[in-house]
């Protein structure tokens, strides 16, 4: 009886709960219509604290992004998120972005520092491998003597040596360690010290296929492992080095692979490689492992055995036997030392002097030198923990665990939801006036019609528009178009036995070695219309018709774009098949007017490259009359991008051949599998075709950016072999010729050697502290024609992006400009205080136009 | 005594289950390749180095042999290596769960008597204009998936009429007013479909338990309609229904994915998902020790519970 009672009485209460909170549902609507922008107020700890700075108004940004930061750490942060929206704002560099004293443009000027830096490298002479005529190695910056931090503690120069040292720290290995010995900031034994006590695998003995050492000159260590100039000689299993992008374990984990390992009847990879490898997969080369590792080159060349291979090469300056180095890496053996051989110290509290292993200087110094390395080493190593061998560090993760000497202050922090940064009035520059911005917001909102909703409420300040808003925003006063440096291509992989094996998987009837034919890919390359793409696609991008795009600057002293250069106008009107109408009486009087012209799609042009091509692939026997060719296009998601893009491309290609001998027969499927793999995917030719890919960054760096297309390590075509490709270039009237990576490489401050027409070598180098400034640019645009004229990588776009401001804020500037964009909140200036703006948007009955 | 042998032999079978599910989900995620180390102008040897004192090199096996040393006897789940870089994966999981139980436990309180009211109300309208419409409704809300209402929940209710704020508050005030009116839309979103099945289910159980024999004599003993209604059909109709809302409070603790996108809750919701996309081995071994727990230990009980709702039901009698 009592459980009926129980039950009933039970059952009674839910429902009363229930009808409660239904009524719960009539009873509020009235406070949260009134203060739409109310949730914010209810951040925790921080609501009300930085509403009132110096007894002014309050002038909150509030953004939404999809993504939080979770770790802004300087020494191991890994996104951008983490950079941009988090630790752009609690740091600040050594030299900053900024306008140009008329606002048309940027300015690298003092930011940390109180001036240019100093040379003082002829006082370290014999020091940090610094010789006597040496400059541009050793720099002394003067410091500013009010850098503090958040709390007023004052931060000198010893800071900055001392945060280098948690850098760098050898235990730690921090992710961003290398930011002291990768690229051009190379600090003096940085590398050694972070090293130290190992031995390293980090050189590749051929240096991208370009260099091989002679067998004469290995000598073989006690152990009787192959040492060259004193260093280890290894190859790793999970790494091809400059001979392939694939490694001896893809080989070995691909179907039929057990032949190519195969050598009398021992399995070489069960018997001699992998008892050799250590625990990262390195095998020291010896002379079993030698013989290992040549006897599976030979096979992998289509060679009964090593003998046959080295008998076939004998002609080809006995290629054979110095293959096997392409596939090495040279050890780097680091005793113990101790952190004053660094080249990091400070002189006085405010000079810090650094010491670079290699010159630099002007404008590339001052570049190397916008970010910082500093932390608070109090908080810092109370956030340190070693357990098991881990080393982790908790700096940056949460309030409690971060303090700021940037322009603001993290003051509150949810995880995937919401912070709130504070005006740091401790900032040198918030003293001086900047920074109208007495609070930020930032909020977690993944979907894209919230965000929107969050805008048109007045809740938050800007809205990035999405293709889907385009129609409705493009003409709004609103509205701010953004370009982007970042092109994106089509990229394709033109490896003949792997679309072999991929076509012979598909059964009788279906071709995919067509792509081969450079005409196809010429055709593909003309057959797309892309500012129609653009508009289907991706309506804030424009059509790529080059490698770099105008964003992309090759003189960042004077702000010279790359493709204002006659050069790359050259390529690419040579690119577009333009050059030969440019002149007098030509259809284009100069290069300009060509360049002009270019729209990236000529139908006629590509449907004679598609018969072109039929007919080669026919000849060559690669193809079959009614093979169907069957093309997979790979995306890296599903997002609508990525659908909207294939669609698009299946459906103009297939358009596009209407009219040819491959009219019906061109057809595309597409694998949405690959993810974040996708470059693997295209490289392996589980996938033929790529679209929205491409290399970002190093804006003012192209020379660098270069190493990224036409490196085996980064290219998206494997088999174009860039060792052997080679450029003729005309340097000061003689013509010199090279390989397409020697001449990277040779752009980024390596030293090559070039042959002249005659025969004759010399040595030479294009870097930045080169002073060959023209011959840089001129190599360059060479490059960059070498890899466009492969036809396996067709620009398509070129990033741009579009975005609403808000009524209550105004932008530094209407113009966007590299480094310092609209102005950021340094020169954001506000209509309205926040609690006009709260009256203002309740006045337009919370809800606003920006149509 | 037959009941305490059978809870045993459940609790073993439980553990035996739970170590099963933890190898194949360990073994499946360490199968999935790792992120290439190679960057463009980043020192690799950096990322190897700390995969190698992370362990990442040896044998899965082996792996799995310290996760059970370290992390399920220890109790120590270990440092999130990606998705919180530096952060205990345990602290992060315990920082997100309070949003996730917050609107779900509200979602439960608001949809359970909902659900259980329209069924027993249908049921007992069988047939009549009142029973159409809750069934009529009841369809269309089983039908059309969560994500939509929330869609709509929040352009009508938050964006249109301002009537909740269109996300849930930041902050970790979680029992305040304004949290409450913040969550309301997700609670709604969540809850649509749940009273509609359990609406659904109490009426099927009830409409067959009304036109039992025993409600008949019942009646003939002369108990008015609400008397036997609440005292025998009720109870008897209980027996399958009482499971299903257990099944509900098992959901609270997994949040919702598409919810808690939408309404900006800061749960647990997305964290299994990004934790197999970003190879965060730490944190996903610990939601999946902690769900596989969980939903092992809700099975349990509520196979348990039927002997407590139901007398003549005896677990391990034979």
């Amino acid at each position: 009886m009592k459980r009926k009672k129980f039950f009933a009485i039970l059952l009674a209460s839910a429902m009363v709960v229930s009808m409660a909170a239904c009524g719960n549902d009539e009873q509020q609507p009235s406070d949260s219509s009134s203060t739409p922008a109310s949730d914010s107020s209810e951040t925790p700890d921080a609501s009300g604290a930085g509403d009132e700075v110096d007894g002014a108004a309050s002038y909150t940004y509030d953004i939404a992004f999809t993504a939080c930061p979770t770790n802004w750490n300087p020494h191991t942060y890994q996104t951008a998120t983490d950079g941009d929206y988090m630790l752009s704002y609690l740091s600040d560099g050594f030299y900053v972005f900024d306008y140009n004293e008329d606002k048309t443009g940027y300015a690298l000027v003092p930011g940390m520092t109180t001036a240019k830096p100093t040379d003082v490298t002829s006082q370290y002479v014999g020091q940090y491998g610094i010789q006597e005529g040496d400059s541009a190695k050793a720099w002394s910056f003067p410091l500013r003597n009010d850098l503090c931090w958040e709390d007023g503690t004052p931060i000198t120069a010893k800071d900055f040596v001392r945060s280098a040292e948690l850098l760098l720290n050898p235990v730690a290995g921090n992710y961003r360690a290398d930011t002291f010995y990768s690229g051009s900031k190379e600090i003096a034994n940085a590398k050694a010290y972070v090293y130290q006590g190992t031995t390293a695998y980090a050189t590749s003995v051929t240096q991208g296929g370009s260099t091989y050492i002679t067998l004469e000159d290995i000598v073989k260590d006690e152990a009787g492992t192959y040492t060259y100039d004193g260093r280890p000689i290894a190859f790793n299993l999970e790494n091809g080095g400059d001979w392939s992008s694939k490694s001896l374990q893809a080989y070995h984990d691909a179907e039929d692979s057990a032949a190519l390992f195969l050598k009398d009847g021992v399995d070489l990879w069960t018997e001699v490689i992998t008892p050799a490898a250590d625990a990262d997969g390195w095998v020291l080369v010896n002379d079993e492992t030698w013989g290992a590792l040549v006897e599976i080159i030979a096979h992998l060349q289509g060679h009964e055995n090593f003998e046959a291979y080295e008998a076939a090469n004998k002609d080809n300056d006995d290629y054979a036997n110095r293959e096997w180095e392409e596939f090495c890496f040279f050890g780097e053996t680091y005793g113990d030392m101790t952190f004053d051989q660094v080249g990091i110290f400070a002189t006085s509290d405010t000079e810090l002097v650094l010491v670079f292993v290699k010159p630099l200087a002007g404008f590339d110094l001052l570049y190397a030198m916008t970010d910082s390395w500093l932390v608070n080493e109090e908080l810092y190593t109370k956030c340190e923990s070693v357990k098991d061998g881990v080393y982790t560090n908790s700096y940056g993760t949460s309030v409690d665990t971060t303090i700021s000497y940037g322009p603001y202050k993290l003051a509150a922090y949810q995880a995937d939801k919401e912070y709130t940064l504070e005006r740091n009035d401790n900032f040198y520059s918030v003293k001086e006036g900047f920074y109208q911005t007495t609070k930020i917001v930032i909020r977690t909102v993944q979907e894209a019609a919230t965000r929107l909703e969050l805008f048109l409420s007045g809740v938050t300040d800007s809205y990035g528009l999405s293709s889907d808003d385009m129609d409705t925003y493009a003409a709004s006063d609103y509205t701010y178009y953004t370009k982007s440096p970042s092109t994106f291509f089509i990229a394709l992989n033109p490896d003949l036995d792997a679309l072999t094996k991929a076509q012979d998987a598909m059964g009788a009837g279906y071709n995919k070695t067509i792509l081969t034919v450079k005409e196809f890919r010429q055709a593909m390359a003309y057959a797309l219309d892309r500012t129609a793409f653009a508009l289907a696609v991706s309506p804030t991008n424009n059509p790529a018709f080059g490698v770099y795009s105008e964003l992309i600057i090759s003189d960042p002293e004077n702000a010279v774009s790359y493709r204002s250069n006659d050069e790359a106008k050259w390529v690419l009107a040579n690119f577009w098949g333009l050059s030969d109408d440019i002149g007098e009486g030509k259809m284009y009087e100069t290069v300009d007017d060509a360049v002009e012209s270019i729209t990236g799609y000529n139908l006629e042009m590509a449907r004679q490259y598609f018969d072109i091509a039929y007919d080669k692939a026919i000849e060559a026997g690669l193809m079959k009359e009614g093979d169907t060719v069957s093309i997979t296009i790979g995306l890296p998601s599903t997002s609508n991008t990525y659908v909207k893009g294939y669609e698009y491309l299946s459906s103009a290609y297939q358009d596009a051949v209407v009219g040819t001998k491959l009219e019906g027969k061109l057809v595309f499927d597409k694998d949405d599998t690959i993810g974040n793999a996708f470059s693997d995917a295209l490289k392996s030719n589980q996938v033929n075709m790529l679209f929205f890919v491409g290399w970002s960054g190093s804006v003012l760096d192209p020379y660098g950016l270069m190493e990224a297309y036409t490196s085996p390590t980064y290219q998206y075509d494997p088999s174009w072999d860039t060792s052997k490709e080679t450029i003729t270039i005309n340097l000061g009237g003689t013509d010199y010729t090279a390989s397409v990576i020697d001449w990277t490489y040779c752009i980024s401050g390596e030293t090559i050697t070039i042959t002249a027409a005659d025969g004759s070598t010399k040595e030479y180098s294009a870097g930045s502290s080169d002073n060959v400034p023209e011959e840089r640019m001129q190599i360059l645009a060479a490059i960059e024609n070498a890899v466009l004229q492969t036809y396996d990588l067709i620009p398509l776009v070129d990033d741009a992006g579009a975005g609403l401001k808000g009524m209550q804020i105004t932008y530094g500037t209407e113009e966007y400009y590299y480094g310092i964009g609209r102005g950021g909140e340094k020169y954001m200036t506000y209509n309205y205080t926040d609690a006009e703006w709260e009256e203002y948007v309740a006045s337009q009955g919370g809800q606003l136009n920006y149509k | 005594m037959y009941m305490f042998k059978y809870v045993l032999k459940r609790i073993a079978l439980m553990i035996g289950v739970f170590l099963a599910i933890l190898t194949m989900c360990f073994v499946l995620v360490k199968l999935l390749p790792l992120t290439d180390a190679q960057q463009f102008g980043k020192d690799m040897n950096l990322i190897l180095r700390r995969r190698e004192a992370l362990g990442y090199n040896k044998p899965i096996l082996v792996q799995f042999g310290i996760f059970l040393q370290k992390s399920l006897f220890g109790g120590d789940w270990g440092i999130s290596e990606t998705l919180y870089r530096g952060q205990e994966v345990w602290a992060v999981f315990i920082s997100k769960l309070p949003a996730t139980l917050l609107v779900n436990i509200y979602s439960v309180i608001f949809s359970v008597p909902l659900g259980l009211m329209l069924g027993i109300y249908a049921a007992l309208k069988k047939n009549k204009w009142q029973d159409y419409l809750i069934s009529t409704l009841v369809m269309v809300f089983i039908s059309v998936p969560s994500y939509v209402y929330a869609l709509l929940v929040q352009y009508l209710l938050c964006f249109k009429l301002r009537l909740f704020p269109l996300q849930m508050n930041s902050g970790t005030d979680w029992l305040s007013w304004s949290m409450f009116l913040s969550v309301i839309p997700a609670v709604l979103s969540l809850g649509f479909g749940s009273i509609a099945g359990l609406a659904r289910y109490t009426r099927a159980e009830l409409s067959e338990v009304l036109t039992s024999d025993f409600m008949l004599l019942a009646r003939t003993k002369g108990l008015t309609r609400g008397q036997a209604t609440v005292r025998h059909a009720l109870r008897n109709s209980m027996v399958p229904i009482f499971p299903m809302i257990l099944g509900e409070f098992i959901g609270i603790l997994g949040g919702s994915f598409v919810i808690e996108k939408i309404f900006g809750v800061p749960g647990v919701g997305q964290l299994m998902i990004n934790s197999i996309t970003g190879r965060d081995y730490n944190v996903f071994m610990l939601l999946t020790a902690f769900y596989t727990l969980i939903s092992l230990m809700t099975g349990l009980v509520i196979d348990l519970s039927y002997g407590f709702i139901d007398p003549r039901i005896r677990m391990g009698a034979r």
